[in-house]
């Protein structure tokens, strides 16, 4: 992997990541070995814990989750992306528009929950919406930075040869974003992990929030510390996909 | 092919009112070539933006192929400073993005470029990326991209100040031929003397800014055989770098002047 592109965990070799996840069990295993507490489990067990019920209600849980956190992220960027471009282009509407993002920005959503409860249920929905109002803002304000540092010459190329309003954002503001978005991405799949285990563990009777916190409340560590093992899992699989997103699509930054 | 009369721009910026261009005039005929030289930052380019339909600020009259400048004229090309290639599109789709950008149909777009990808030597290059290239081939590259929509205008902006004399040379002697092979007329911004009297049939002399014409220079000998080794290539050069030195010590003067 040579040049500036960034590098994730399926593009390089395998030596490194298996070295990595051996320095994380070893630590874990030394600091449980060391410490001998009935909170803190050697890995051996926590994975056995994991292996035994990922292909029952673990496993169930963790789809959920899944589903949970993919449906939140896509909601976001189909809504973020676009308006992030055209208010980065757009500076008489982002200047209406900025003092309002920028106050609602810092809020802390999270204390919302109780609300968008009372108001749509227990189900995936109000789960749903929670991280969306999270992760909008990290994405919007990303994207729309990312548009306004565009390049002007590059744009009065296009335009000189005959480019529309709408080519413009096409050819060059979306592709120009696109590394920034992905960026955005990458920051915002922890963030979402995050904001769904909070909202999974507040009357909730599914996902794996809500798994690690029954488990916990019976002081069965070997499973909170699986539950854990299938959120990490889970980050696995979500920083995959960007990754190999980001490879297939922003391929001339991977030269 | 181009009128210019009375051409005058004024920036405006947020808190200062600084004339980039006062009173030029001059004009084109089709199928012609024009250098047009001067000092680093004397407004060559605004005039250039302006030619291009993409500075509607201007005053003064404005005419390409006989009718009032306006933006997205489609058969005038622009090639920039920079080149202003896409980064993520390969040598290929930037060459056919002018197509594109037309609604011409992709099979048609590709049999429409290769012509001119094969005369600039870039069908080995086509599927890299532009950061995989050197500077002389992303300039191909520009040139590619602005023949493929086969433009009767060209206009460049000091497109190959960033090479070095090779191939700058070897592009030179590039963009010639492809002048001669079509009706095009093609105006140069650049400040490299050798550049405009090898490439321009007439040479504009700009005074720094406000930039305003100090000379017009009929320089016929252009795509002559031999033209760059020739005594009356070296004869207009040491001309024009006459004109061009009396006006740097005039400008310091009145500098010093002001000073005192």
């Amino acid at each position: 992997m040579r040049g500036t592109g960034r590098t994730g965990f399926l593009g390089s070799p395998a030596l490194p990541i298996i070295a990595a996840i051996t320095f994380l069990l070893s630590a874990w295993h030394l600091l449980a070995v060391f410490l001998q507490l009935a909170a803190l489990p050697i890995p051996g067990v926590a994975f056995g814990t994991f292996l035994e019920r990922i292909t029952g209600d673990l496993g169930f849980h963790l789809q959920v989750s899944t589903y949970r956190v993919l449906v939140s992220i896509v909601v976001s960027l189909v809504l973020a992306v676009p308006l992030g471009l055209f208010l980065g282009r757009e500076p008489r509407f982002d200047a209406f528009i900025a003092p309002l993002i920028y106050v609602v920005y810092p809020v802390p959503k999270i204390v919302f929950l109780p609300v968008i409860i009372a108001l749509f249920g227990l189900g995936d929905f109000p789960k749903i919406l929670l991280i969306v109002l999270v992760i909008f803002f990290q994405i919007l304000v990303t994207t729309r930075d990312a548009a306004r540092k565009v390049d002007q010459a590059t744009i009065d190329s296009i335009l000189s040869l005959g480019a529309s309003r709408l080519q413009v954002y096409r050819q060059v503001i979306w592709p120009a974003a696109l590394p920034d978005v992905f960026t955005a991405l990458r920051i915002v799949t922890g963030t979402a992990i995050a904001v769904l285990f909070i909202s999974e563990t507040f009357v909730s009777r599914e996902g794996l929030g809500y798994f690690i916190l029954d488990a916990w409340s019976r002081s069965k560590w070997d499973e909170v510390y699986a539950g854990i093992i299938a959120m990490g899992m889970l980050g696995i699989v979500l920083y995959g996909i960007l990754d190999f997103l980001d490879r297939r699509v922003c391929r001339w930054k991977h030269l | 092919m181009i009128k210019v009369k009375s051409l005058s721009v004024i920036y405006r910026g947020t808190n200062a009112v600084v004339p980039a261009i006062r009173d030029i005039s001059f004009a084109m005929e089709r199928g012609s070539t024009c250098a047009v030289i001067g000092p680093s930052g004397c407004g060559k380019t605004t005039m250039l933006y302006v030619l291009a339909g993409l500075r509607p600020d201007f005053e003064g009259q404005v005419e390409v192929a006989e009718a009032p400048v306006r933006p997205k004229r489609r058969e005038t090309a622009l090639i920039l400073q920079d080149y202003g290639l896409l980064p993520w599109k390969t040598v290929r789709q930037n060459v056919v993005l002018g197509l594109e950008l037309r609604g011409v149909g992709k099979s048609e777009r590709l049999s429409r470029c290769e012509g001119i990808m094969n005369d600039l030597g870039l069908l080995a290059v086509k599927n890299l990326y532009p950061s995989q290239l050197s500077g002389g081939q992303r300039q191909r590259v520009a040139i590619a991209r602005a023949m493929a929509v086969q433009p009767d205008l060209l206009l460049m902006d000091e497109p190959f100040s960033s090479l070095d004399a090779l191939t700058r040379e070897n592009l030179q002697d590039n963009l010639l031929e492809i002048w001669s092979g079509r009706q095009m007329t093609v105006l140069i911004v650049t400040h490299n003397i050798e550049e405009a009297v090898f490439l321009g049939q007439k040479i504009i002399v700009l005074s720094p800014r406000p930039a305003g014409v100090l000379a017009e220079v009929e320089n016929n000998g252009v795509g002559t055989p031999g033209w760059r080794s020739s005594q009356e290539f070296f004869r207009v050069c040491t001309r024009l770098r006459g004109m061009l030195v009396k006006e740097e010590r005039q400008l310091c003067a009145a500098r010093a002047g002001q000073g005192s």
